[in-house]
């Protein structure tokens, strides 16, 4: 073992090691959380090329690229790598580099508990990528795999439960790092950092995390019962084991989709307050407004069990409205805090952009969604896919691009090309929206969503042309972020510790920052501790 | 909302009145549909209890030593990882995962011991 301390308190044992030995087993938050964010993001890519296969598959009504059984395969790893293995992976991480920064702390609390989440994302990973290897496949039921196509009869094969295993490493690893987190934000935050007092985006991972430990163990629950399904039959027979097993998972399920979209609106707030030179419009009620949407998202799962006529519908539709309340002030904090500011359309500020317009999208077909009735006639087809593509793209990819440029210069001290960030950014904008808008017209006309063929419905050509187009568009901007990245590293522009005017305390210290992350700390007043220091400099009257 | 606690009890607080209303008013064909929310509720309660009795550290710290580096904690989590894919692949993996969970978790003790 190898130990340290916070400045000034510290007892060093041995000084930390970087290279392939901090990589392996070092817990600090910095390059604990730099691991995750490279290793999700290299699923993010893996995820990616999956579509393409899928989306090349949809270019013709014929099937001609894939089989049937390797179709329903693609897309349940895609789903299942996205939603496991990148979203939530993702915005734990980069909340466990940036919230000890953010709340003035020299680390995280539990770091080992940290480093264990990190190495069980990865092996969640290599275990469900593994059913490709298997004879019978990787897993073909559905990134939520339904019981009974999820039961032996329906799904023979080891591919699907490796897919069940890696769920439970994805899972337990989110939990491990969650509490991580939130026992930093308890025991670690600053002298003077109240609860009011932390930055937006921290806000956002305290109420993210606090979703995965109340909303994960119905995942770990739901696929424990699966495993032991269909290894000895039991816990889902009888006539209501299908519904148990879908009240079970989307008690995660729909949590899991604003685990992937608060970390997001928080960089995309961090970059809207940075770029607008103001101070975020209303923290507290966008704290309180943070803490509702939240409850409320845990309380509306079972609008995704509409159809099945077994849940109360009248309560799910008034609980899932009801989150367009907490939304509309997030918006309207947004739009306020640019009001009057000197906006600087960066391309960390476009994406910022960008995110509430795609995620506005993906909320108002939420409300659509929300209503029984017009969810009768969507569900199952391709305006469902639309409307999460432009929720989860919309709220977490983009809001991911805004706090990537935003912070990028922090972790690695070089700045990213602002030029080639904007090419990016009007290329995933045209992406998105070329890919996942015509699929509101496909579903509309009755497409329904996992068909690999639509041999009868020639008229569906175009409009799936159109979304594969839009798929490839979005695969050249990621390689345009990808050549950004690796000529910024290459020919690096030094950031300095604060190259935007940055607000909150990650930019008082070096860029990247030392092991014990601070030297000093300016006095905490405000959740914006740096703008109060150029307004109101220490010492001044 | 100043303090951590306050913070998780408020938010168990909304999920109780979440779970009440659709108990008492719509009547949830499903005890799940409530218990489920109110589950969470208590799991929130707890880490309110939780952050109510372990506060932050004070400004005047103790000197305090932390782990940079943790190989028992990579061994024990592989091991166990190990130990989960062998209940598909065979005995031998839970074994196997099992010895090298085992002997994370002496590394882990040994951590502890360093520690203090």
């Amino acid at each position: 073992v190898s130990v340290a301390a916070a400045p000034g308190a510290s007892v060093q044992a041995s000084p930390p090691r970087g290279g392939l030995i901090g990589a392996l087993a070092g817990t600090d938050h910095k390059s604990l959380g730099a691991r995750i964010v490279v290793v999700a993001f290299a699923f993010f890519l893996a995820g990616g090329v999956l579509a393409a296969l899928i989306r090349t598959e949809l270019l013709t009504p014929q099937l001609d690229v894939v089989s049937r059984q390797l179709y329903n395969a693609l897309f349940t790893i895609h789903g299942s790598t996205m939603f496991y293995l990148f979203i939530v992976p993702m915005a734990v991480g980069v909340g466990v580099y940036l919230v000890p920064l953010q709340i003035g702390a020299t680390g995280m609390a539990w770091g080992r508990l940290g480093l264990a989440g990190f190495w069980l994302v990865l092996a969640a990973g290599v275990t469900m990528w593994s059913g490709f290897l298997t004879q019978g496949g990787a897993a073909a039921v559905g990134w939520y795999g339904f019981y009974p196509l999820s039961d032996v009869p329906n799904s023979p094969g080891i591919g699907t439960d490796l897919w069940i295993l890696a769920i439970l490493m994805a899972g337990l690893a989110a939990i491990a790092l969650a509490a991580s987190l939130l026992a930093t934000v308890v025991q670690r935050r600053a002298p003077g950092m109240t609860m009011l007092r932390l930055p937006p985006f921290t806000w956002t991972i305290i109420v993210t995390c606090l979703m995965i430990v109340t909303a994960f163990p119905a995942l770990i629950v739901a696929m424990t019962l699966l495993f032991i399904q269909r290894q000895f039959g039991g816990p889902y027979d009888g006539s209501a084991g299908p519904i148990t097993y879908q009240q079970l998972f989307w008690f995660f399920g729909h949590p899991v989709v604003y685990v992937g979209f608060f970390p997001f609106l928080g960089a995309a707030a961090e970059a809207v307050t940075t770029f607008s030179g103001k101070r975020w419009f209303g923290h507290k009620p966008f704290v309180f407004a943070l803490l509702v949407f939240a409850a409320g998202s845990m309380s509306v799962w079972a609008h995704h069990m509409f159809t099945t006529g077994a849940v109360n519908n009248r309560y799910f539709a008034f609980t899932s409205t009801l989150l367009l309340v907490p939304a509309g002030v997030e918006y309207f904090d947004a739009a306020a805090t640019m009001h009057g500011g000197r906006i600087r359309l960066t391309a960390s500020m476009l994406f910022a952009l960008g995110f509430f317009f795609t995620f506005l999208i993906g909320g108002v077909t939420g409300v659509w969604v929300a209503s029984p009735p017009l969810d009768y006639q969507a569900t199952d087809s391709y305006f469902i896919v639309a409307h999460f593509h432009y929720t989860l793209f919309g709220g977490g990819v983009l809001g991911l691009f805004a706090g990537i440029y935003l912070w990028f210069p922090k972790v690695t001290g070089a700045l990213l090309r602002e030029g080639l960030g904007k090419v990016h950014f009007w290329l995933t904008m045209v992406g998105v929206n070329l890919a996942f808008f015509p699929m509101f017209f496909l579903g509309q006309d009755g497409m329904p969503r996992r068909y690999p063929e639509y041999t009868g419905h020639p008229r569906w050509q175009t409009l799936n042309d159109l979304s594969s187009a839009g798929a490839y568009v979005l695969a050249l901007s990621l390689l345009v972020f990808i050549a950004n990245v690796g000529v910024s590293l290459l020919v690096r522009r030094p950031a300095g510790p604060d190259p935007w005017g940055g607000q909150t305390l990650e930019w008082m210290t070096d860029s990247p920052p030392p092991p014990h992350n601070f030297d000093m700390l300016p006095p905490i007043r405000s959740h914006a501790p740096l703008l109060d220091r150029r307004r109101r400099p220490e010492g001044a009257a | 909302v100043s303090r951590p606690w306050v913070v998780f009890g408020l938010w168990g607080c909304f999920l109780v009145v979440l779970a009440a209303v659709d108990w008492l008013i719509f009547a949830p064909p499903d005890a799940l549909q409530y218990a489920m929310p109110a589950a969470a509720a208590a799991g929130c309660g707890l880490l309110a209890l939780v952050a109510l009795l372990r506060p932050r550290a004070g400004g005047a710290r103790r000197p305090e030593r932390v782990v940079v580096l943790s190989y028992a904690t990579v061994v024990l989590t592989l091991g166990l990882a190990a130990v989960l894919v062998g209940f598909e692949v065979g005995t031998w993996l839970c074994l196997l995962g099992g010895g090298v969970a085992l002997g994370g978790l002496l590394g882990l003790v040994r951590e502890w011991r360093q520690l203090r």
